[in-house]
């Protein structure tokens, strides 16, 4: 019994003590305290930062920015960012303050560069009436180191991740090297043709940037006819391109876009090793994804005086076609006229004049036979009045579209672009024109 | 049972001693000069804008005013944005000159420091909401009032001005009535009439059914208090001519019998004159964001807003010195006609003709002060469009009535002051360069082209 009774006094002597050391851990502290503590670490991790703090932030509504900033123990900040050129070369001060929330919070409390893309006014944010991007400039601290502050947003979870900047960094970004980046962009995509991506699987990813929606996009058209493509938003930083979300080709990783000075070329990182965009003059995505009945384009025009002389034996074969019609009562053949008429049918069509001056047309009408291979003959339907009476003159134009077999394909020249039926197994005939 | 009994006493003293030890320990917790987080509020450095509001507002009428970001004061499912610092002082100065220094200079400083919100938080942002409103203002209880779209306001925009003080007149006012409520007779104006959904209103529409703003029509607190902002930030001319704009008689009816009681409810209930305050109001909008002004000539004229200008030489002493010796060479010269003592009264030019002004003196005989004699001068009369009067004397119109008799009569006598108006050239503008805000009595001038000092002037009317 007195055991039992020793061991009940135990446990309320026990109990009693463990009522109570909840609240008196003095190995723990009290919550008040650690919080008060982080704090305190948080704004000295903020504004002991030799050159400031760089960051992006993705927000909820689209898009991506990047943000320089430098925190002054005052409860003053300088922010710098990619949100337009204004804001990336002329820094503005503006205040914070840190509070103890459930987390330490950093609170931006009037309105500094941070608060554009958060501004519900659409003319300001570029984001939805009333909710702007749906990003913030209220965030708890997540984790907290010298070099990495984790931060999260309160209102809309906006993550932003600080990195302390490195001097050259802190330089770059106040030398307004952010709006460098914007018009090194603008004039890669003015001077490039059609820029891609070669992954070595055969496949040539087209390359989209998008300043304006802040939008990465690859994308090819694969053998079912089908565009696929992946994207990621991005922010502007000094190396490049910083992207929002992981992107995955082939199931590794594409990393950020690099801009090298050197060789005037953007890379990716891809699995951890660099590639570069390759430059096409004529677009990725193949025109036979394009052209044809209902599609994008469905006529091409070959008219010499309006379109360029490309290398192609075509022009012999017009030139004798031009003289044949010549040689009937002086007719002026204008222009040669390919149309996709029908699902399966294609129109051939001669504009040219007379000596009098009137216009005629001269067309023929052709079933389209498609091979495995996608590959395109023209078997004859019917020829109209006209054609019966012309055809003779252009007979050598009429026999190159009917004993040849054709692939659709772009073609450039001169700084232009064109629609092609391609001579298989000779690429230097083909019949081409304006769309 | 003895074991038992025991058992049960050292249970009992084991409770009362673990009881103990448990208060004991949590009393050494107790730690009061500890900080409790967040409970003494947020603190920072004072800054300039700081010490502003603590020097214009906080100190003399313990009112704060918030502009630094705190989600606790504010709707958190709206996305809002602080305002841009430089923003707080030109719109909590535009606060204080169009709202507190108008009340303080009709009631005691006491009134506003008693009545006045004590909070006042602003927003960067308008407060969108979903049916498509934004929303500009907000006051919650008497306590607080939230002002937003601080980031587009301007102080030089005179719409932004009067929307800001529109505000906040309008929060003022739901205090007052909450205070003290104004007459029921108020609700049975327009009856029936209160909806919800006021914002499917356009201005002309709440207008048109006797309700100063769409927003007035929400309940007869929100129509009383509208028609209190309006009155006061729109002043009497603006005032007057949103009534002129309304077909319906009814409703321009309702709106007097509304503006009556909010007339009588500050006289009886705060003994405040409510068209003073509107006047002071008004000027004091015009003086934070003058309005452009429309040059006097354009207005003077046959046809035109004003077609006189008449001068009460009683009130004359600010005529120039110039005009006073000519004025009086024509009263001395005038009594000397008969030696009768005749003496001018009054002076008005009037435009009744194009190309054509008569001058028209007003004087008496002292013989018998209770008849008043007329006399018309003509003159052939060009403006410029830069507002350069000419007047080229004619001398009394032929027509044979008394006017033109007595004018006849008294030419010679007069003579001075016909002369000094055909010899001159006048630039015409406002007395004080601008109308004179909130008064219905305006008044022209007539200036010596190259002499400033040398001019009359008078009150317009037509």
């Amino acid at each position: 019994m007195k055991t039992k009774l020793n061991y009940i006094y135990t446990l309320f002597i026990v109990m009693g003590l463990l009522g109570c050391s909840l609240e008196e851990d003095l190995v723990l502290e009290n919550p008040d305290e650690r919080l008060l503590a982080s704090l305190e670490e948080l704004q000295g991790k903020l504004q002991n930062a030799a050159h400031g703090w760089i960051g992006n932030i993705y927000p909820a509504g689209g898009k991506g920015f990047s943000f320089y900033f430098e925190f002054g123990a005052n409860g003053r900040v300088n922010m710098l960012s990619d949100f337009n050129d204004a804001t990336a070369t002329d820094a503005y001060e503006s205040s914070y303050r840190l509070k103890a929330l459930q987390r330490p919070t950093i609170i931006f409390d009037t309105y500094g560069y941070i608060h554009l893309i958060a501004d519900p006014d659409e003319s300001i944010s570029g984001g939805v009436r009333g909710s702007g991007l749906k990003s913030d400039f209220e965030f708890a601290a997540i984790s907290i180191s010298d070099d990495m502050l984790e931060l999260e947003g309160i209102k809309n979870g906006s993550k932003l991740t600080l990195f302390a900047a490195t001097q050259a960094q802190a330089e770059a970004w106040k030398g307004g090297e952010i709006s460098e980046m914007f018009r090194i962009t603008r004039s890669f995509l003015d001077e490039v043709g059609f820029p891609y991506i070669d992954f070595g699987d055969g496949i040539r990813q087209a390359v989209d940037i998008s300043s304006s929606s802040k939008m990465f996009q690859l994308s090819y058209v694969d053998d079912n006819e089908q565009s696929i493509s992946i994207s990621s938003n991005f922010a502007f930083t000094l190396e490049g391109l910083s992207l929002g979300e992981e992107m995955t080709y082939n199931g590794k990783v594409i990393g950020n876009i690099y801009w090298d000075q050197e060789a005037s070329n953007f890379y990716i990182l891809y699995d951890g090793n660099p590639l570069y965009f390759s430059n096409s003059p004529t677009p990725i995505i193949p025109l036979r994804t394009l052209f044809g009945f209902g599609k994008q384009y469905n006529m091409l025009t070959y008219n010499p005086l309006v379109v360029s002389a490309l290398p192609s034996k075509f022009l012999d074969v017009y030139e004798a076609g031009r003289a044949g019609l010549f040689g009937l009562s002086s007719r002026r053949l204008n222009r040669v006229e390919f149309t996709i008429s029908g699902a399966n049918e294609a129109i051939l069509n001669f504009a040219y004049n007379n000596t009098a001056g009137s216009n005629f047309n001269a067309r023929t009408t052709y079933r389209i036979r498609t091979d495995d291979e996608g590959n395109l003959t023209f078997e004859f339907i019917a020829r109209d009045n006209n054609t019966n009476v012309v055809g003779s003159g252009l007979a050598s134009i009429i026999n190159y579209f009917e004993s040849n077999k054709f692939r659709i394909d772009w073609v450039a020249g001169d700084g232009n672009l064109y629609g092609a039926l391609v001579v298989v197994d000779d690429d230097e005939s083909y019949f081409y024109g304006a769309f | 049972m003895k074991n038992h009994r025991k058992i049960y006493q050292n249970i009992k003293a084991s409770l009362i001693f673990g009881l103990l030890v448990n208060s004991f320990s949590c009393a050494v917790q107790e730690d009061l000069t500890k900080p409790i987080l967040g409970l003494e509020g947020d603190t920072w450095e004072k800054t300039e804008i700081d010490h502003w509001l603590d020097e214009n507002f906080l100190i003399p009428y313990n009112v704060e005013v918030k502009y630094r970001w705190d989600a606790s004061e504010l709707d958190i499912d709206r996305t809002l944005v602080p305002p841009h610092e430089e923003r707080v002082i030109p719109i909590m100065e535009v606060v204080k000159e169009g709202w507190i220094d108008v009340y303080n200079k009709e009631t005691q400083e006491e009134f506003i420091k008693r009545y006045a919100p004590k909070q006042y938080q602003l927003v960067g942002s308008p407060q969108y909401n979903s049916n498509g409103t934004i929303t500009v203002g907000q006051a919650e209880a008497g306590r607080k009032v939230v002002l937003f779209r601080v980031n587009q306001f301007e102080r030089s925009n005179q719409t932004m001005v009067k929307r800001t003080l529109k505000t906040i007149h309008h929060e003022f006012a739901h205090i007052l009535h909450q205070n003290i409520m104004y007459a029921p007779e108020y609700k049975e104006i327009t009856p029936g009439a209160y909806t919800a959904s006021w914002n499917t209103l356009s201005d002309t529409q709440a207008r048109e059914m006797g309700f100063i703003t769409p927003y007035s029509s929400s309940s007869p607190d929100e129509d009383f208090v509208e028609m209190i902002a309006i009155m006061l930030t729109e002043g009497k001319l603006g005032y007057e001519s949103i009534l002129a704009g309304i077909n319906n008689p009814q409703a321009v009816q309702a709106l007097r019998r509304k503006e009556e009681i909010v007339v009588t409810y500050f006289k009886q209930v705060w003994d405040i004159d409510f068209y003073h305050l509107q006047e002071t109001t008004a000027q004091a909008i015009e003086e934070i964001s003058p309005s452009p002004v429309t040059p006097l000539h354009t207005l003077l004229g046959v046809g035109q807003t004003y077609t006189k200008m008449g001068m009460d030489i009683s009130a004359g002493e600010d005529q120039s010195a110039a005009f006073l010796s000519v004025f009086q060479a024509a009263n001395e010269g005038l009594g000397t006609l008969g030696n009768a003592g005749r003496f001018i009264e009054a002076l008005e030019i009037s435009f009744i003709e194009t190309g054509k002004s008569l001058v028209s003196v007003t004087y008496k005989n002292p013989s018998n002060l209770n008849s008043t004699f007329y006399a018309d001068f003509g003159f052939d009369y060009t403006v410029t469009p830069e507002g350069l009067a000419n007047f080229t004397y004619t001398g009394p119109p032929a027509e044979s009535v008394s006017r033109n008799n007595n004018a006849r009569v008294i030419e010679t006598y007069v003579m001075a002051l016909m002369d000094y108006l055909n010899d001159n050239n006048f630039q015409i503008s406002w007395k004080n360069g601008r109308p004179d805000i909130g008064s219905s009595d305006q008044f022209g001038r007539f200036t010596v082209v190259d002499d400033s000092e040398n001019f009359f002037f008078g009150i317009l009317g037509n």
